[in-house]
C-alpha cells in the first residue's frame, strides 16, 4: 500500500518537472537516464559525443531523443542505448541514429557487449523519410557487428514497426512484462487488412514472444527486475569474439561430487525425469541463466559456468514431449549454438533424445531443414564440446544434436546409457526378434563412460582437454582480437 | 542409533541371526541400526515403489514383496511371512504403523516360527479395541474420563447423569464423529439445551440420536508413559513424553519429560501404567496414552503397543535403547534395567520433518528429494531420518522425512539446540514444513510450556505460511542479505582478491534492503571473514565465512552465532532462518529510489481451472456447473497418501464445468473444474 501511497506522492511532485519523467513513472516504467543508472556501474557512464549538435534544418527528432554512451557494469565495458520516450518519441531520427551509430562503430574497438534499452512509440509521421535514414543507418551498423561483439535489447516499451527489427538482429531479446510490445506491423493495421482484432499485448506482448515467436528470451516483471537481470547476464557475455569466455572467481571445486545424480534416471525407461536438475548439479553454484525458458521447453538453452569460465549449456528436456525434437526446439538450439561459437563458448549438451517429434504438423512446418540447419551449426562448430548422455541418444535425433558430428567433442556416457539407432525394446518390435543386447552399438560412439556422481569433474577435464588440442580458427572475423 | 548409557551386551551370544523388518522409511532404519549395533544381519522388505530406498541399502538384503499401494505391500501378511521364510529370518520387528498392532500378522509369524518382536497377541487384540481397553484399564485401577458408558436418549435421564459426573461435560452422538453432534455444557440449562441440539444433529447426520456423555477436558494435553516388560513379569516404566503439539491429530513436537506434570502426578501416572501393562500380562516395549486436564488430572485414553515415532526422547533422556530391549523381550531375555536403575537426564525435545506444505493446509508433498541435507548429528543431536539427497518420497505412505531429536542439560537449551539445527536442515523439491517447525519452537506459549492439544489449531487456524519478517528493526536477514550481496558483487567485479585489500577492507558501500516494501538502507565494509554493517544508526559487525554459491551461511551477526540459508533466484536471493523466510532484493540507493514507480503490467488473470495438486482420487466434489463460490468454499476433496484433502475456493467465481465424477484418479495438475 505504501509504494502505491509513494507512487501518488511522487507523481504529484513531479508535476511541473520533465513532462518525460512524469510520463514514464505514470505508467510504471523509467526514464532512459534512469535506466542506465540502475543498469550500469554507479558513475560509469560516459556519453558519446555526438559528431554534430548542430541541428539540421527540417528535422523532427532531437538528439537527445536517444541517450547513449560507454559505461562498466561490474566493472566490464559496455555500450549502452536507451530510447528516451518523452524526448522526440525516443525514435531513431537522423540525429539519435548518428549517435547510436557513432556507439556502435566504437563498441568494437575497445570491444564489449551493446545493451540497447527499447521504447519508442515510433517515429512520427512528419519525420518519416528521416526515421527510414536514421533506422538504416542504425541497422546497417548493428548488422556489422555482428558475431564480433554481444548485442542484447531489453525492450522496455513499445517497440513497432522498423523498429522492431533492432532486437530482430540482436543475439539476445528480453522484455518487461505488461509494459512492453513488439511487432512488425501494428494491431491497427492487423485489425483492418487481416480483419483480426488483436489488442498489442495478443500481438506483441511479452508473452506473446517468450512463449509463441521465441522473440523474446525472457520476460522481466519490471524495469528495475529487467535491468538487474541483464546486470547479472553482463557477467557472462564475452567482450566480443575472440575475447574468450570470461571468468568468475568462485569457490565451487571442479571435481565436486553429486551422489544424487546416482538416482537421477528413473529405473523405468518411459517415466521421465528433471534434465534441468542434472544441468544445474553440473554447473558451477548450481546456476543457469536460463534463455527462452518458455519457447520450445524441451530444448533447455543458457549461460552457466564450469570452473568459473562461462560455457554454453544445450539439454533436451524430457518433462517436454518427452525431449524430442521440433522445429520450435531446433530453431531456437540453432541460433543459441551460433552465438556460442560465434562468441567461443564452450558447450556442453545434455543429450536425451528419443526422437523426432513425429506429425505431419511438425513434417509441414519444415523440421527437416530446422533439425538440419542445426546439424549444421553443430558440425562447423570449433568451440570445445562435451556431450553427457545419461540415458538415451537415438538415431537421427542424436546426430541433430551434434553426436559424432563435426570435430572438437567428447561424448560421455552413464553406465547404462544407450547411444543407438533406436531402443532396444523398439528394435526388437520392429525385427520382430528377441531383444539386443542394449546399447551393444553404441560403445565405440562414446569417448567415456562416467559415473553420475562425476559427471562435473568429468566435464571439467574433457572441456580442459578439448582447450588444448582446440583446432585453429580458419579465420578470425575482421577486428577482432587474436589471442 | 547411539547408544550413550546403554548396557553393553555383555558379549552374550547373538540373540538372533537375522532379523526382518516389515516397515520402511526411517524407523525401518532406525531398527537396523539397533540390530547391526548387537550383530544381527537384517532384512528389509519393499514395494515396488521404495526400490532404492534407504532402508533397502541399509539392509544386508532386500526383498520386494509387492506394488505400490500398502495393503498389497507392507500390509499383505501373507507376503512378509514369506520373505521371512524365504530369508531365514528368524524374527521379525513391525516397527509403528503398518502391521505392527494387527494381532493377526503377530499370530501368522509365531505359527510359522518366527518370533514377533512385539507384544502378545492376546495383549494387542485387547488394547486394540477402545471399549475392552477402557474397561481392562478400569479395573486395573487406571483413571478414566468418567462418563456413562452407555448411550442415552432420554433427556431427564441424560441430566442426572451430567450432575453424577460433574459439569462441564461433552455430548457426542454415539454414531459420531468428525464434531457433528458434538456439545459441550457447563451447567444444567447448556444441558438442557445441549442434549436437544446434538440429537437433533445426530439425527440428521447419522441418523441415530442416541448421545454419550463423558466429562469436558479442558485445556487437555496429550503424555503418555512409555513402559516395557518381559514375560517374567518385570515390568518398567520410562517416564513420559509430552506430545500437546499436533495438527489434524498428528504429532508435530514431542518432549520428555513434560514441561507440566509435577513429580507426584508423573509417579502416580507411572504407577498405573505399569498396572495395566500387568492387567494385560504385557511383553514388549509400549506406550500408555493420557489426556491430562489443566488441574493435573488425567484420564486413560489408550495403550499403544508397539513402539512410537517419538520413543528417541525417551532413549535420549534415560539412555536405554528401546528397540534393543523389545529384541531381547521378544528373544526371552528379562529386562536388563530394575525401575530403580531407570534415570533421567534433561531433556529432549524432537521435531519430526514432513514432506509437507503447511501453507497449502499441510498438504503432503511427493517427489524427488533434489537436495537433502540433514544437520550434522553429534553428542547432543540424533538425526532419524529414511531417505537421502536424490531418494523419491512416494505419494503411497506416511510423508515423514526426518526426526531432529536435541537434548540439553535444560529445556530451554535442547529448545536452543533444535532451532539451530533446523535452521541449518536444507531440504529442495517437496515442501516441507522447517519453517512451520521454528514458529513453534519460537512461540512463546510453546516456550513457557503453555499449550494445550489445540495449540496449532488456535494459533494458526488458517495453516502456516513463513514470516517475511515481522518487525521494523532491521533484523539479522536484513544484514546478512546486504553482506552477501556485497560478497556477490566484489567477485562478480573481480575485485578482493588482494590480501593488502582484504586486511585494509573495503570502501564503504551504500546498499538498499527491500524485502515487501519494506527498506532498510545499510552501509557496509567488506574485512576479512566478515564485514562492518552499519543499519539504522548501528554499528554490527558481521562475521562469516561464507562464500558465493554457499547454501548455508553460517557466523555470527553482533555476536549471535546465525545459520542462515541462502538461495538465489534471479535478482533476489531467498533467505531462511528459523519462522522466517523472505525474498530479498539488494539494490543500489538510486535503484531504491526509483524501484517504487516501476511496476510491471497486469498477470494473467486468475487460474481458469481447478487442477489435481497431487496424483489422488476424487472422493467428493463439492460444487456442480454454474454453481457460485465464495472464497474460501470447499470445492473438492481428493485423497492422497492415506489422507483426505480439501481444495478450496482462492477467488469468487462461477464453476463452468466439471470433468471428473468422484471415484476418479487423478494425475498431478489434472483439471478437476473448470472457472468461468
Amino acid at each position: 500500500m505504501s509504494i502505491v501511497r509513494d507512487r501518488r506522492k511522487h507523481v504529484a511532485s513531479l508535476e511541473g518537472a520533465s513532462a518525460g519523467v512524469w510520463g514514464q513513472h505514470v505508467r510504471g516504467r523509467l526514464s532512459a537516464r534512469e535506466r542506465i543508472d540502475v543498469l550500469v556501474d554507479t558513475g560509469s557512464f560516459r556519453a558519446v559525443a555526438p559528431r554534430s549538435t548542430r541541428a539540421h534544418a527540417g528535422l523532427h527528432v532531437p538528439a537527445e531523443a536517444v541517450i547513449a554512451g560507454r559505461a562498466r557494469v561490474h566493472r566490464r565495458t559496455v555500450y549502452v542505448y536507451a530510447q528516451d520516450a518523452g524526448t522526440g518519441a525516443g525514435a531513431l531520427g537522423h540525429a539519435p541514429a548518428t549517435r547510436v551509430q557513432a556507439l556502435l562503430t566504437r563498441a568494437l574497438t575497445g570491444p564489449g557487449p551493446v545493451i540497447a534499452l527499447l521504447d519508442s512509440p515510433g517515429v512520427p509521421l512528419q519525420a518519416g523519410a528521416e526515421g527510414l535514414a536514421g533506422h538504416a543507418a542504425v541497422l546497417g551498423a548493428q548488422a556489422g557487428l555482428a558475431g564480433r561483439v554481444p548485442q542484447v535489447a531489453l525492450i522496455m516499451g513499445p517497440c513497432a514497426g522498423m523498429a522492431a527489427l533492432v532486437p530482430g538482429l540482436a543475439d539476445l531479446t528480453f522484455m518487461v512484462r505488461g509494459t512492453s510490445h513488439a511487432f512488425l506491423t501494428g494491431p491497427e493495421v492487423v485489425r483492418s487488412v487481416a480483419q483480426e482484432p488483436l489488442s498489442a499485448e495478443a500481438l506483441g506482448g511479452a508473452a506473446v514472444h517468450a512463449a509463441r515467436s521465441g522473440v523474446a528470451d525472457g520476460v522481466f516483471e519490471d524495469d528495475v527486475e529487467g535491468l538487474l537481470e541483464l546486470r547479472r547476464l553482463c557477467t557472462y557475455l564475452p567482450a566480443g569474439a575472440g575475447e574468450g569466455p570470461p571468468r568468475v572467481a568462485t569457490s565451487d571445486p571442479p571435481d565436486r561430487a553429486e551422489p544424487s545424480l546416482e538416482t537421477l534416471v528413473p529405473c523405468d525407461p518411459r517415466d521421465p525425469f528433471d534434465m534441468a536438475e542434472l544441468v544445474q548439479k553440473v554447473l558451477d553454484e548450481e546456476d543457469l541463466f536460463e534463455l527462452g525458458p518458455e519457447h520450445a521447453p524441451n530444448l533447455v538453452t543458457g549461460l552457466g559456468r564450469l570452473a568459473g569460465c562461462t560455457v554454453g549449456v544445450v539439454a533436451n528436456q524430457p518433462l517436454v514431449r518427452a525431449g524430442c525434437i521440433d522445429t520450435r526446439g531446433a530453431r531456437k538450439g540453432a541460433r543459441f549454438l551460433r552465438f556460442c561459437e560465434q562468441f567461443g563458448l564452450p558447450v556442453i549438451l545434455f543429450c536425451d533424445a528419443p526422437g523426432f517429434l513425429p506429425g505431419s504438423s511438425e513434417e509441414y512446418g519444415g523440421l527437416i531443414r530446422d533439425a538440419g540447419g542445426m546439424l549444421g551449426v553443430l558440425a562447423a562448430m570449433r568451440v570445445p564440446r562435451v556431450y553427457v548422455v545419461p540415458r538415451r541418444a537415438y538415431g537421427g535425433a542424436a546426430l541433430a544434436m551434434g553426436i559424432d558430428v563435426g570435430s572438437a567433442c567428447r561424448t560421455l556416457a552413464w553406465p547404462g546409457a544407450e547411444v543407438a539407432l533406436m531402443g532396444a525394446q523398439a528394435a526388437a518390435e520392429l525385427i520382430g526378434d528377441r531383444v539386443p543386447e542394449a546399447g551393444s552399438d553404441g560403445r565405440e560412439r562414446v569417448d567415456g563412460v562416467v559415473r553420475p556422481r562425476h559427471t562435473r569433474r568429468e566435464i571439467h577435464r574433457a572441456l580442459a582437454t578439448l582447450r588444448r588440442h582446440r583446432p585453429r580458427r580458419r579465420g578470425s572475423p575482421p577486428g577482432a582480437r587474436r589471442r | 542409533m547411539r547408544p550413550r548409557r546403554v548396557r553393553p551386551s555383555r558379549g552374550r551370544e547373538r540373540v538372533f541371526d537375522k532379523i526382518l523388518v516389515a516397515n520402511r522409511g526411517e524407523i525401518a532404519c532406525r531398527i537396523m541400526r539397533t540390530a547391526h549395533r548387537l550383530g544381527i544381519e537384517t532384512v528389509a522388505v519393499y514395494s515396488e515403489a521404495d526400490r532404492g530406498a534407504l532402508h533397502t541399502r541399509m539392509a544386508d538384503e532386500a526383498i520386494c514383496i509387492g506394488p505400490a499401494p500398502p495393503a498389497q505391500s507392507y500390509l499383505a501378511i501373507d507376503a512378509v511371512v514369506r520373505a521371512c521364510r524365504e530369508t531365514g529370518a528368524r524374527a521379525v520387528h513391525p516397527g509403528y504403523g503398518f502391521l505392527a498392532e494387527n494381532e493377526n500378522f503377530a499370530r501368522a509369524a509365531s505359527g510359522q516360527g518366527i518370533v514377533f518382536v512385539g507384544p502378545e497377541p492376546r495383549a494387542i487384540a485387547a488394547m486394540g479395541d477402545k471399549l475392552t481397553s477402557k474397561a481392562i484399564a478400569a479395573e486395573a485401577g487406571v483413571s478414566v474420563i468418567p462418563g456413562h458408558p452407555e448411550p442415552v436418549s432420554d433427556p431427564q435421564r441424560a441430566l442426572a447423569i451430567a450432575r453424577e459426573i460433574g459439569y462441564p461435560v461433552m455430548l457426542k452422538a454415539s454414531a459420531g464423529g468428525g464434531g457433528k453432534g458434538m456439545r459441550r455444557a457447563r451447567d444444567d440449562a447448556e444441558c438442557r439445551e445441549g442434549f436437544e441440539r446434538a440429537r437433533s444433529e445426530a439425527r440428521a447426520a447419522f441418523g441415530d440420536d442416541r448421545i454419550l456423555i463423558e466429562r469436558f477436558i479442558e485445556q487437555p494435553r496429550h503424555v503418555e508413559m512409555q513402559v516395557v516388560a518381559d514375560r517374567y513379569g518385570n515390568v518398567v516404566s520410562l517416564g513420559e513424553r509430552e506430545c500437546s503439539i499436533q495438527r489434524r491429530h498428528q504429532k508435530v513436537i514431542e518432549e520428555a519429560p513434560s514441561p507440566f506434570l509435577d513429580e507426584a502426578t508423573r509417579q502416580a501416572m507411572a504407577e498405573q501404567a505399569r498396572a495395566l501393562a500387568r492387567a494385560v500380562d504385557y511383553r514388549s516395549a509400549g506406550t500408555v496414552e493420557f489426556v491430562v486436564d489443566a488441574q493435573h488430572r488425567f484420564y486413560f485414553l489408550e495403550m499403544n503397543t508397539r513402539i512410537q515415532v517419538e520413543h528417541p526422547v525417551t532413549e535420549e533422556v534415560t539412555g536405554l535403547d528401546l528397540v534393543e530391549l523389545m529384541i531381547r523381550v521378544a528373544a526371552g531375555e528379562r529386562l536388563p534395567v530394575a525401575q530403580s536403575d531407570v534415570t533421567m537426564h534433561g531433556c529432549a525435545i524432537e521435531a519430526r520433518v514432513y514432506a509437507e506444505d503447511p501453507a497449502a493446509g499441510f498438504l503432503p508433498s511427493a517427489g524427488r528429494l533434489v537436495r537433502y541435507r540433514p544437520p550434522r548429528a553429534g553428542r547432543k543431536l540424533r538425526v532419524d531420518d529414511g531417505v537421502y539427497e536424490g531418494a523419491t518420497v512416494p505419494v503411497h505412505y506416511d510423508p515423514m522425512l526426518a526426526k531432529v531429536i536435541a537434548t540439553g542439560a535444560t529445556r530451554a537449551a535442547a529448545i536452543e539446540r533444535l532451532q539451530r539445527s533446523l535452521d541449518a536442515f536444507y531440504i529442495r523439491g517437496v515442501a516441507h514444513n522447517l519453517r512451520f517447525l521454528a514458529a513453534i519452537l519460537e512461540h512463546p506459549r510453546f516456550r513457557e510450556g503453555r499449550f494445550s492439544t489445540r495449540f496449532v489449531a488456535e494459533e494458526y487456524p488458517a495453516g502456516f505460511r513463513p514470516s517475511h519478517g515481522t518487525s521494523d528493526e532491521p533484523s539479522t536477514l536484513v544484514l546478512v542479505a546486504a553482506y552477501v550481496h556485497a560478497r556477490e558483487c566484489e567477485r562478480y567485479d573481480g575485485a578482493g582478491v588482494g590480501a593488502r585489500r582484504a586486511a585494509r577492507g573495503s570502501p564503504q558501500q551504500h546498499w538498499v534492503v527491500c524485502i515487501d516494501d519494506r527498506r532498510w538502507p545499510v552501509a557496509v565494509r567488506l574485512v576479512r571473514g566478515g564485514c562492518d554493517a552499519r543499519c539504522g544508526g548501528r554499528e554490527v559487525p558481521v562475521r562469516s565465512a561464507w562464500r558465493p554459491g554457499e547454501r548455508l551461511l553460517r557466523g555470527a551477526v553482533n555476536g549471535t552465532s546465525v545459520c542462515v540459508q541462502v538461495e538465489r533466484r534471479g535478482p533476489r536471493y531467498r533467505l531462511a532462518r528459523g519462522a522466517v523466510e523472505a525474498d530479498v532484493t539488494v539494490l543500489t540507493p538510486r535503484a531504491a529510489e526509483l524501484a517504487p514507480h516501476v511496476h510491471g503490467g497486469p498477470r494473467g488473470g486468475t487460474a481458469r481451472y481447478l487442477r489435481a495438486p497431487m496424483p489422488g482420487q476424487l472422493v467428493h466434489l463439492a460444487v456442480g456447473p454454474e454453481e457460485e463460490i465464495r472464497t474460501g468454499q470447499m470445492l473438492a476433496v481428493i485423497e492422497a497418501m492415506k489422507m483426505e484433502h480439501t481444495l478450496y475456493a482462492e477467488t469468487d467465481g462461477r464453476v463452468k464445468a466439471t470433468f471428473l465424477s468422484p471415484g476418479a484418479l487423478l494425475a498431478v495438475d489434472e483439471v478437476i473444474l473448470e472457472f468461468e
